[in-house]
């Protein structure tokens, strides 16, 4: 992943709407940025060491430019608070090339799903198959207009009334009425929704119970609720009995290379709940991917399960 | 008396008995591996006491109730609910300081007769607020029990661990399969541990299908299981279709508590109530309804923990090395706060 890195620069910062804030960033070397097609992502490489995904929202063919908006989550593992307060114009930081999971796929019609912050590659989708002159629906459901990013852009948009926008404090009925849209089951029309877990989860159901193929639902989570090796980073640690530094790659466990490196540790579940590999910490910040410590025994920062838990900090130094 | 303290927390209060298996007679149970015997005052107050003369250890509960009093069959030694012995019938009748029955404190909330065994002063807002069972109609609300031969943190463990539902149970309250992936919010403070799973599913929980707006067509549903020591467990279950808050006032909803009181190591007490907010006035659907979550629980689980029990020929889950997997986070945590609650109480 690393090869791939390209330096850029916070070239503007704004607020979207309540919660939300949209950067554009452009390569520091003055250069076109690779070309990426709706749906497609960065990973930002913070400063303070995380890696997180965003989607872009707005297609260039030529992108001089990549734009994406943050989302504060409540819930924050450290991501999107950190770029809300320490991203700023003028920032550099360094990105992936864009990739893509979540494609347009050709299509006689076009049904368009976002709720809340998975508006991204949903209007970027919109903006990309309005030029092409495409046959497309967008709905847009979100709790209130103050947390509804792009209202105005989208209320502006040459697509403007191919947009039906849902907002829940505004109606008293279910703003958005899955039952009539997937109504029409029609195997000539595809469907791509994006938006928080529960969103999607009741979008993806309601059409598959109103007879939609699967093949015909297309989806992306937007944040991760599953942990996979995009989400993670690579790490040192350091045995203290002997001094041994080793390094745990983006796409390894602790446990991995403590066993790759003949150290042993007992180990059951290999997945956070048995607490049989708990390890002592000595020094460093453990981010911490278990279900088996308490609250009081995770803030304390002193044990860790190797099997699944990774490191905030650069260097974990572990009693071993 | 047995020292019971290294295998149960005693220092916290425990279902001894519904309040309606409680009536005029004296009520025998052995509960934390000691016999007590419960009965009522005559103004209806409960009183327990342990439940062995201290003469020549003849079981209370054989005796007969005579006004706040138990008496002896034996040699006629009568205690009053303080365990004192007011009368003694022999000789002069002498009554020796010592003749003196242990008295637990009680306290009778939610359906149920709550009873402290351990030796520091009983503190009654330890025992967590179920008054939700209490809120609404009478026909909304049922309580049933029943004893099973396996160890009370099995128990604990089942309900703590809902994703087995899919596989053991039937029909009723499959979830169509959209517990079991899911690796459920596991949160602990103050000694609780609550887990929560959110899920879609189409048709919805049979058990409130026909409660809701559009029948067959998909729901959100919500399950929140809470813990408090020592086994207690408040689990609230609903379904919505209009995106409504997930919590017991704007679902189709039920809110249950699943206590458990050790009568042995080997053999557990299970206590269950259930408050619903739907079709609440329903005596005959009300009644319906309880036998169906006792026959659940009886011909379901309970033929599987038992099993289990036998199987592992001890008390002691853990250090058989189980396999243990995401669904199991719920149930760990509360076993390891428990058991250094067990362990700060006898140390």
């Amino acid at each position: 992943m690393n090869s791939e890195l390209i330096e850029v620069e916070v070239v503007n910062k704004s607020t979207e709407a309540e919660g939300i804030v949209s950067f554009e960033l452009a390569s520091t070397a003055g250069e076109v940025l690779p070309a990426f097609t709706p749906g497609a992502h960065i990973d930002l490489v913070l400063p303070n060491g995380l890696i997180r995904q965003y989607s872009l929202y707005e297609h260039n063919d030529q992108p001089h430019s990549y734009k994406i908006a943050v989302l504060r989550e409540l819930q924050s593992r450290g991501g999107s608070e950190y770029v809300h307060q320490n991203l700023n114009v003028g920032t550099t930081l360094q990105i992936s090339a864009p990739r893509n999971h979540f494609e347009l796929v050709p299509a006689k019609r076009y049904l368009l799903l976002a709720g809340g912050i998975g508006v991204t590659p949903i209007m970027c989708m919109a903006g990309q198959l309005a030029a092409q002159h495409a046959d497309f629906t967008m709905h847009y459901c979100c709790r209130s207009r103050e947390r509804m990013a792009f209202h105005d852009k989208l209320s502006a948009a040459p697509f403007a009334n191919q947009v039906q926008l849902h907002i829940d404090e505004e109606s008293s009925q279910p703003a958005f009425d899955a039952a009539s849209v997937f109504a029409n089951v029609d195997k000539d029309t595809h469907l791509f929704v994006c938006g928080p877990k529960g969103f999607m989860d009741f979008v993806i159901n309601s059409a598959k119970a109103a007879g939609w193929d699967d093949s015909n639902i297309h989806f992306e989570y937007f944040s991760g609720v599953e942990m996979t090796p995009d989400d993670a980073d690579s790490f040192q640690i350091k045995l203290a009995s002997c001094g041994k530094l080793l390094t745990v790659k983006d796409d390894q466990t602790v446990l991995q290379v403590l066993q790759d490196n003949g150290v042993d540790v007992p180990v059951s579940c290999e997945q956070g709940v048995c607490g049989t590999c708990v390890t002592k910490i000595i020094d460093g910040e453990p981010e911490h991917r278990d279900l088996f410590l308490t609250q009081a025994e995770r803030d304390s920062n002193s044990v860790f399960t190797p099997c699944c838990s990774r490191a905030k900090s650069p260097l974990l130094v572990l009693d071993l | 008396m047995k020292d019971t303290s290294r295998k149960f927390l005693t220092n916290t209060w425990y279902a001894a008995a519904l309040s309606t298996d409680v009536t005029d007679s004296l009520f025998k149970r052995r509960l934390l591996d000691t016999p007590v015997v419960i009965y009522r005052r005559n103004d209806g107050s409960p009183v327990a006491l342990h439940d062995r003369c201290p003469h020549r250890f003849a079981p209370l509960s054989m005796g007969k109730k005579k006004d706040d009093c138990v008496v002896c069959p034996y040699h006629g030694l009568a205690f009053n609910g303080e365990g004192k012995c007011t009368h003694n019938p022999h000789g002069g009748g002498h009554i020796p300081a010592k003749a003196e029955v242990k008295s637990y404190p009680l306290m009778e909330k939610y359906g149920f007769i709550w009873i402290w065994m351990g030796d520091k002063p009983a503190d009654p807002g330890m025992l967590p607020d179920y008054s939700q069972l209490d809120n609404g109609h009478p026909n909304a609300l049922a309580h049933t029990y029943m004893k099973r031969p396996c160890n009370y943190e099995l128990i604990t463990d089942n309900v703590m661990d809902l994703s087995h539902i899919d596989h053991l149970h039937g029909e009723i309250i499959t979830t169509r399969g959209q517990l079991s992936p899911q690796v459920p919010n596991v949160k602990d403070e103050n000694n609780q541990v609550a887990v929560r799973w959110e899920w879609e599913q189409t048709p919805p929980m049979m058990i409130f299908n026909d409660f809701l707006d559009k029948p067959g067509e998909p729901a959100a549903h919500f399950v929140e299981v809470t813990w408090s020591h020592p086994t207690h467990i408040q689990l609230t279950v609903g379904a919505t279709q209009d995106g409504s808050a997930m919590d017991y006032d704007n679902t189709v909803s039920q809110y249950d508590l699943h206590t458990c009181t050790p009568e042995t190591e080997y053999s557990t007490h299970y206590f269950f109530a259930t408050r619903r907010n739907h079709n609440v006035e329903d005596a005959e659907f009300n009644k319906i309804k309880i036998e169906g979550m006792h026959g659940a629980f009886e011909d379901e689980d309970g033929p599987i923990l038992d099993a289990v029990q036998d199987q592992m020929e001890t008390n002691d889950f853990l250090a058989l090395d189980p396999v243990l997997i995401s669904s199991d986070a719920g149930p760990v945590r509360v076993r390891r706060i428990l058991k250094s609650m067990i362990e700060q109480e006898s140390a």
